[in-house]
């Protein structure tokens, strides 16, 4: 009954919401063409006195995620790059992030292939050496985290909301007391870079103690962003090889920028990046992102948490594309899809999998489309490794 | 889910409910204590009085805290998510007529709930027949149809309000031609003096309609319904706008009932009153009592000594007026003058009470009157809406515990914050607000015996009762949970781009800036209509000019700001400057003014940030060097 794919590709696209009716357009447009929709917001590190002491106003951002054949990314990225001007001057992001294995319900929408091969090369600014750093942490520590990655050379994040379940549903009534509001941070950046952001993250948000959050790192295929992070007044606007040759003056040597590019996982260690390796899981992991309609989602959850995830990120998305029921001429009334993401060894995952699987056939939940995507590097609390009371 | 669920021993459940409890309590702390601190250091420091009733306070305050927790809490848990849920089952579970009629109910439903309403009406129960005889008769004869017409009003916003979602009317064109219309009826109104005297009732009773239950509930109905139906593909609506249509229609059916009863000819003295007419002598004058003038002049053995012996009593003072002034040797000498012989007041002011507890007020009495309005305000609206998820809707509640939860804390949240208002706030608000016009007139300090003259010459005194109103507004504001609640969703709605704190804080201003106009408008005795008729001409341009989603939320803010602890203060000031001022009639009025206020002032945060993003976004795509860098 299920339908499975092992060439998949999740394709974000991050733009401004006005941008985005574009690419909606777009999709509307093609037969069978689904994606989901969130708000989001950028970053903007303000340097003028006033405006970083008064609370920053962020620009509102669009994003779109969509899974499509590995075949048809290259064309439709290209479509997209092409109607929204995103490698000169649009603000926003496109990537693909590969997904090991997929299935999908008998009603979920097929990406629609086409019979006659298009100009099947991508487009020529897309680059093929980016991570996807993403973090998950409570509202009060996303503006900290965030900095932290600008600071640390990434550009703006780009944040949504979520919802964190996992231990609060274990609580019975004191779950009350868990707030379960989350934010996701999206960073991109160059694989020399991302080490240096990814460390960046987990110390801002201490990310190795218990109810803290979770960062992980994914590999993009390709993609390309262009995400401003700082807005400096105009006197402090200096470049970049004027302000690395002013350290370089200040420092009297040139040894400070070895400490950024250190690699992980061999024998160096950078400075400041000994707790987040500590944290951090040597088993592979993967990431199963689960979207259904929201309210076939309560029942979903209730079997995920049974069936030993060990805690979940819930976002709702407005589903686009074609299949929109119109109402009241121009009104639509949209559907509205929840994605769970569980992250994972991969056989706590495998195991999840199977049972969605199952769950989805017993309960002919048809709008179901399960997507399994490897992680490289996880850092969270793992219970158990470290006694973090005793060993402070 | 049950089978995996943690065993918690006691120990354990306070290791997790103290922290959360302490947090929560802080965070309310946090947001009241700058109109506490703020009206205890006017009243000791500036005004150089003691506070009376300390204790009573103190506790009242702590309640207070503590209520707006519980209160908080359950809006979070309970009310908001079942607002949330119907907004998004109700448009693809039933047909447009449906949702309709249900928003008009709720609006009925949610105006009878209102507590504020209760407040308005003692409020103008100090109103003289004889001189406002039109506003007498609403507020007394007439007080069903009043509060019936409110409802009306209110339904109407609500259902105007959803049906904008669906057909995707921008707000500018529902509020703009609604405000014009208001204000056109206002100009007609104060041209006829007994019309003229509604005005201020009309445009405060918007003002009012929109209170800490009703603004959380219709905002969440809001997300919900904007969750499922967009205009376009892609596209977003936001919610927001209900709550401004709901403190604008009220103003006009408040108006068209003033218009039909002055067409009627049958309010209090006009030829077809049904009414007694009262005589004037009998109409007692409550709330003016507090700051009356009571020992200014000499009593009749005073007269009779002075009489007798042609001695000055002591603590007299001379003035001469008329006759023909001459400077002889040194003298001045005055020929047939008119001299009048005053009493000094005295500045001393003995306690009249050392205790620390209002004996007149009785905990029982107010904590069963504050249960009562609690239950008043929550029960009935949400028997109505579980009524429409069950019933109509059929729909289970995903997590129902928790909005069981938290319908429970908004109960009890409710009834303690009213107790600790009426134990804490309103005491000490009323006493400062009494005292405020020592500033610049003479009088007796609230609770005090003695008299005691103005604090500062009449000028300076009136600026210093202005500043007072300012950070009164500003305090009070940052205290309401309606706003706390509107910035949560403002938050919400816009993921993080528009800040909570950056909302509070604008509307917050611009309620402090309305409020002392106000005060200007009574201090100096301007009409209502020509500080009203200027700012909502400045909100007009400024609304055309900005953008869309931020003219829907800073007009909704300007219904939120006057909830539970901003209007019993804001009244209290205005009865007690009325009072003191011979011009001023009635304290009605700055309730308007404190609502164009924020509009004023978030319209303009908006218009500046939207601006500086812009064009801060396209510096940076730009020239920027770290960006070419990053695309190389």
């Amino acid at each position: 009954m299920f339908r499975r794919s092992e060439s998949c590709s999740t394709v974000s696209i991050i733009l401004p919401p006005e941008m985005m009716l574009r690419v909606a357009e777009l999709l509307s447009r093609r037969d069978g063409a689904t994606g989901l929709l969130w708000r989001a917001r950028g970053t903007i590190v303000h340097e003028h006195w006033l405006k970083a002491w008064l609370p920053p106003i962020s620009p509102s951002k669009s994003m779109l995620q969509l899974i499509i054949p590995d075949s048809e990314v290259a064309p439709f990225v290209r479509e997209v790059v092409e109607l929204t001007n995103l490698d000169h001057q649009a603000l926003g992001a496109v990537f693909s992030v590969r997904s090991e294995r997929a299935f999908f319900g008998p009603d979920f929408p097929q990406w629609p292939t086409r019979a006659e091969a298009l100009n099947a090369s991508p487009p020529p600014a897309l680059k093929e050496n980016l991570h996807a750093l993403h973090c998950v942490v409570s509202h009060k520590l996303i503006d900290r985290v965030c900095k932290a990655a600008i600071d640390a050379g990434a550009h703006g994040p780009i944040v949504a909301f979520a919802e964190g379940r996992g231990l609060r549903d274990r609580l019975g009534w004191l779950r009350i007391t868990k707030e379960h509001e989350k934010e996701v941070a999206t960073v991109l950046c160059d694989d020399d870079a991302r080490d240096a952001v990814f460390s960046a993250i987990a110390d801002a948000g201490n990310l190795h103690l218990p109810g803290r959050g979770f960062l992980y790192d994914s590999v993009v295929e390709r993609g390309l962003f262009n995400l401003p992070s700082r807005a400096a007044p105009r006197h402090h606007d200096a470049s970049l090889q004027q302000i690395v040759a002013a350290i370089d003056k200040l420092q009297g040597h040139t040894h400070w920028r070895d400490h950024s590019i250190v690699p992980v996982g061999s024998q160096g260690q950078a400075v400041g990046l000994e707790r987040a390796t500590r944290a951090t899981s040597e088993l592979t992991q993967y990431r199963l992102a689960a979207t259904v309609l929201s309210e076939q989602a309560p029942a979903l959850i209730d079997l995920l948490l049974d069936s030993g995830a060990p805690g979940l990120t819930l976002s709702r998305a407005r589903l686009v594309g074609a299949d929109d029921d119109a109402f009241y001429g121009e009104t639509h009334l949209a559907r509205e899809c929840t994605m769970i993401q569980v992250i994972a060894t991969e056989a706590v995952v495998a195991a999840l999998a199977a049972a969605v699987e199952d769950y989805g056939e017993q309960q002919g939940i048809t709008h179901l489309c399960v997507a399994l995507t490897p992680v490289t590097q996880v850092v969270t609390y793992q219970p158990g490794r470290i006694n973090y009371r005793r060993a402070r | 889910m049950d089978s995996a669920r943690l065993r918690l021993g006691p120990r354990d459940t306070f290791r997790i409910l103290w922290p959360y409890t302490r947090g929560k309590f802080t965070e309310q702390l946090s947001s009241i204590w700058f109109i506490v601190a703020y009206l205890t250091a006017f009243q000791l420091f500036v005004l150089g009085l003691p506070i009376v009733h300390a204790g009573m306070i103190a506790a009242g305050i702590l309640v207070v805290a503590v209520g707006l927790m519980f209160f908080m809490e359950g809006l979070r848990l309970g009310l908001m998510p079942l607002g949330e849920i119907i907004g998004r089952t109700l448009p693809e579970r039933s047909r447009l007529p449906t949702i309709l009629g249900f928003a008009f109910l709720l609006g009925i439903g949610a105006t009878f709930a209102e507590p504020a309403i209760a407040v308005l009406k003692a409020a103008g129960s100090g109103v003289q027949p004889a001189e406002a005889p039109l506003l007498y008769s609403l507020l007394n004869e007439f007080s069903q149809e009043l509060v019936g017409s409110v409802g009306v009003g209110v339904g109407l916003a609500v259902l105007l309000g959803v049906l904008r979602f669906f057909f995707d009317w921008p707000l500018k064109w529902l509020a703009l031609p609604s405000v014009s219309i208001v204000l056109v009826l206002s100009v007609v109104y104060a041209q006829s003096p007994a019309l003229n005297d509604v005005l201020g009732l009309a445009w405060d009773c918007g003002a009012v309609t929109t209170g800490p239950v009703t603004v959380p509930l219709v905002l969440a109905l809001g997300i919900g319904v904007c969750r499922v139906v967009t205009n376009s593909p892609g596209g977003t609506s936001s919610g927001f706008g209900i709550v401004t249509l709901a403190s604008l229609f009220p103003i006009l059916a408040v108006l068209l009932l003033a218009g039909y009863h002055f067409q009627a000819q049958d309010f209090y003295g006009a030829p077809n009153y049904a009414g007694r007419t009262i005589a004037p002598a009998a109409q007692a004058q409550p709330g003016r009592s507090a700051v009356a003038v009571t020992e200014h002049g000499f009593s009749k053995t005073d007269f009779d000594r002075f009489r007798a012996t042609g001695e000055l009593p002591k603590g007299a003072t001379l003035s001469v007026s008329g006759g023909d002034a001459q400077l002889v040797d040194g003298r001045i000498v005055v020929t047939q003058p008119e001299i009048t012989i005053g009493k000094r007041l005295r500045d001393a002011a003995p306690w009249v009470t050392g205790n620390s507890w209002d004996s007149r007020l009785s905990i029982a009495d107010s904590l069963r009157s504050a249960g009562l309005d609690a239950l008043r305000a929550i029960v009935p609206l949400c028997v109505f809406l579980l009524l429409v998820l069950y019933g109509l809707l059929r729909t289970r509640l995903d997590q129902a515990t928790d909005v069981a939860v938290g319908l429970g804390f908004a109960l009890v949240g409710m009834a303690l914050f009213s107790l600790g208002i009426a134990l804490g706030l309103t005491p000490l608000g009323g006493q400062l607000v009494g005292n405020v016009p020592l500033a610049f007139a003479a009088g007796t300090p609230w609770g005090l015996t003695a008299t005691t003259g103005p604090l500062f010459d009449p000028d300076s005194g009136k600026l210093v009762a202005i500043a007072f109103a300012f950070f009164l507004g500003y305090g009070a504001t940052l205290a309401e949970p309606a706003l706390n609640a509107l910035g949560d969703t403002v938050e919400r709605i816009t993921v993080g781009a528009f800040r909570k704190r950056l909302l509070m804080q604008s509307v917050a201003f611009g309620v402090g800036l309305g409020i002392a106009a106000g005060i200007i408008k009574m201090a100096y005795g301007l009409p209502l209509l020509t500080l009203l008729l200027p700012a909502y001409g400045v909100v007009l341009v400024l609304t055309l000019l900005a953008p869309s989603n931020f003219v829907n939320f800073s007009w909704d803010s300007a219904g939120v700001t006057t909830g539970p602890i901003t209007v019993p203060l804001v009244l209290a000031m205005g009865l007690g400057i009325g009072g003191s001022l011979p011009s001023v009639s009635d304290g009605f009025g700055i309730l308007a003014l404190a609502s164009v206020g924020p509009i004023l002032s978030v319209l303009t945060v908006g218009l500046y940030t939207n601006r500086s993003v812009r064009r801060e976004a396209q510096e940076a795509s730009g020239g920027s060097a770290y960006l070419t860098t990053e695309r190389s």
